[in-house]
């Protein structure tokens, strides 16, 4: 064998190894040494990779980067995004351990989206069934960041993630904390980058159609990026663009006690959690393999368990048990009845069209996930008894 | 998404399983295949491939961590694609790659034993494992995920010449625990 073909065996040898040391080394998380910019502090650098990746590309000057697009009204979405015919997804700072979060504590504050919409600190977005609202916090419980995310799933074509990250840190030497991409040779890989100056403020955006794509400005209010899905459109992203414009995120509004502190623990933890909710594994010959339970402010809410069998593959999961007391606009459209009202056709049908059946059960969803559809069954009316 | 959500609905069959890969681990598959093919239009092919590779191997796998075998997958596209000889000229990434580990081929050995890529993979996890944690994390990072030199140099806060020397040593220290076990590829 030629030492290249030996060669290529290696690589794949290596490509083999085991996920364990795989996932150890997938942020870059090496151990000790400080870059010497880390005397800004944590708060200053995760600002940055945040906020700025290609912040830095559009201010360093004397590069290859377009000229800054000037705003005006009647400024199309799409011309935000003029110059980014190529480009990857790849953001400019992904050199930062993105594995070292910044923030100590986050706290959600989904819950509060028809309060948050009245006030006029998010717009409606009623094409999207779900947000997720999470404020990060520092050690100390000064705020950090926040997030909303607002999304809508379905088919391929009816995809969207809408993301909106903001924070008021300052970002001083963005230079020293960005990492720009090199090439072999050494070469610095510019992505691709429009910038655009809409009252004297500059906008960078990144992406392109049918990609991922963010824009990313900071005012005297905070920095903010503002990002879609590869499925949505300019327009998408520059309407959120336009509404943060007008109305810039008061933080004050996000103190973390207003907030709901999430954990997820073993069940081992908390026993008698669903307790009432689940079937006897044991007495159907189902063993577990780990069960988490969420808690919310400290109280239960959603359950997920993983079991085994001894007649199966040693180890391999033959049952994921799924409870949550705060099931989504999706948990509830694939729920196809309540537990008492149920039968075994709809659960072998259920099963024969996807993996998972999803019912409810009291005040909770219960989604399952089984190999067999008679196992699941025998669990299910064992739950009516 | 947790990975077993997304990995329902590839179970499912729901296209919005792939969406939702893209979405979580878009970047980093298309990281990985870019430092090994350095050409960006074979990387987005090769993470295309990858998905769609993923669509058809889930089910009947049920992988227990998404990310790693994702990356497996682009690895192994990623070889592919550079096996073409079209392919070899623009990625430079993967002729670097190779030329280096050529240095831990094993030399002949009186008794030998041939592995197959996953034996092969249990050895070199077991080799890992007795490095000190930032050698074994150095290593993976520069030939799993195929961070180029100067990168991971930046990474370390280390010139990259030293760092060079310190990858050299690596490869030998696998190339002497390959022949001390008697490994023959």
């Amino acid at each position: 064998m030629k030492k290249e073909q030996k060669a290529e065996t290696l690589f794949c040898g290596i490509t083999n190894i085991s996920d364990a040391v795989i996932n150890e080394a997938a942020s870059g998380a090496l151990p000790a040494k400080r870059a010497p910019w880390v005397k800004w502090g944590a708060v200053a650098a995760c600002a940055c990779l945040l906020a700025t990746g290609a912040f830095v590309l559009a201010r360093r000057g004397g590069t290859d980067c377009p000229a800054v697009l000037q705003w005006s009204a009647g400024f199309r979405p799409e011309q935000y995004f003029q110059y980014n015919y190529g480009g990857t997804e790849q953001g400019g700072s992904s050199s930062i351990d993105s594995s070292a979060i910044p923030y100590a504590q986050t706290r959600s504050f989904s819950d509060a989206r028809a309060q948050l919409e009245a006030e006029g600190v998010i717009p409606r977005m009623e094409n999207h069934p779900l947000l997720y609202c999470g404020a990060h916090y520092n050690a100390d419980g000064s705020f950090y960041s926040i997030e909303f995310v607002w999304s809508r799933r379905g088919t391929m074509d009816d995809y969207s993630d809408l993301k909106v990250t903001a924070g008021y840190q300052e970002v001083p030497a963005l230079e020293d904390c960005i990492y720009v991409e090199t090439d072999g040779e050494g070469n610095i890989l510019e992505p691709a980058v429009t910038v655009t100056e809409r009252d004297g403020v500059q906008i960078v955006a990144e992406g392109r159609e049918n990609r991922n794509k963010s824009l990313t400005f900071e005012t005297d209010s905070g920095w903010y990026r503002i990002e879609g899905s590869f499925n949505d459109g300019y327009a998408a992203v520059a309407e959120l663009l336009d509404w943060f414009w007008e109305h810039p995120i008061d933080f004050a509004r996000f103190p973390i006690e207003a907030g709901d502190a999430y954990d997820y623990v073993p069940l081992a933890d908390c026993p008698d959690a669903f307790s009432e909710y689940l079937p006897d594994f044991a007495a159907f010959g189902f063993t577990e393999l780990e069960t988490h339970v969420t808690l919310k402010n400290g109280a239960p809410v959603a359950l997920e368990g993983h079991y085994t069998t001894e007649s199966g593959e040693e180890g391999a999961e033959r049952m994921h048990w799924c409870i949550t007391a705060e099931p989504d606009y999706y948990d509830l459209e694939r729920a196809i009845g309540t537990l008492e009202a149920l039968t075994e056709a709809q659960v072998y049908d259920a099963l024969a069209e996807g993996s998972s059946v999803a019912f409810l059960q009291g005040n909770c969803c219960v989604i399952v996930f089984p190999q067999e559809a008679t196992e699941a069954w025998a669990l299910i009316a064992s739950l009516r008894n | 998404m947790q990975d077993s959500e997304i990995i329902a609905l590839y179970w499912q069959r729901d296209e919005a399983a792939i969406a939702e890969t893209s979405r979580k681990y878009g970047a980093y598959c298309f990281r990985i295949a870019g430092n090994i093919l350095t050409a960006k239009e074979d990387a987005e092919e090769c993470v295309n491939d990858a998905y769609h590779r993923a669509w058809n191997a889930i089910p009947p796998e049920r992988p227990e961590h998404l990310g790693a075998w994702l990356g497996r997958v682009v690895r192994n596209v990623a070889l592919g694609r550079w096996q073409h000889a079209h392919a070899r000229k623009r990625n430079r990434g993967m002729t670097t790659l190779l030329s280096e580990l050529e240095d831990c081929i094993p030399s002949p050995q009186n008794v030998e034993t041939a592995l197959d890529e996953r034996e092969l993979g249990e050895r070199i996890s077991i080799w890992l494992r007795s490095l000190p944690q930032e050698d074994r994390i150095l290593f993976v990072r520069r030939y799993w995920y195929g961070v180029p030199l100067n990168a991971l140099a930046k990474e370390q806060h280390s010139p990259p010449a030293r760092l060079a020397q310190r990858m050299y040593r690596l490869r030998g220290a696998l190339k002497a625990e390959l022949e001390r076990e008697g490994i023959v590829l």
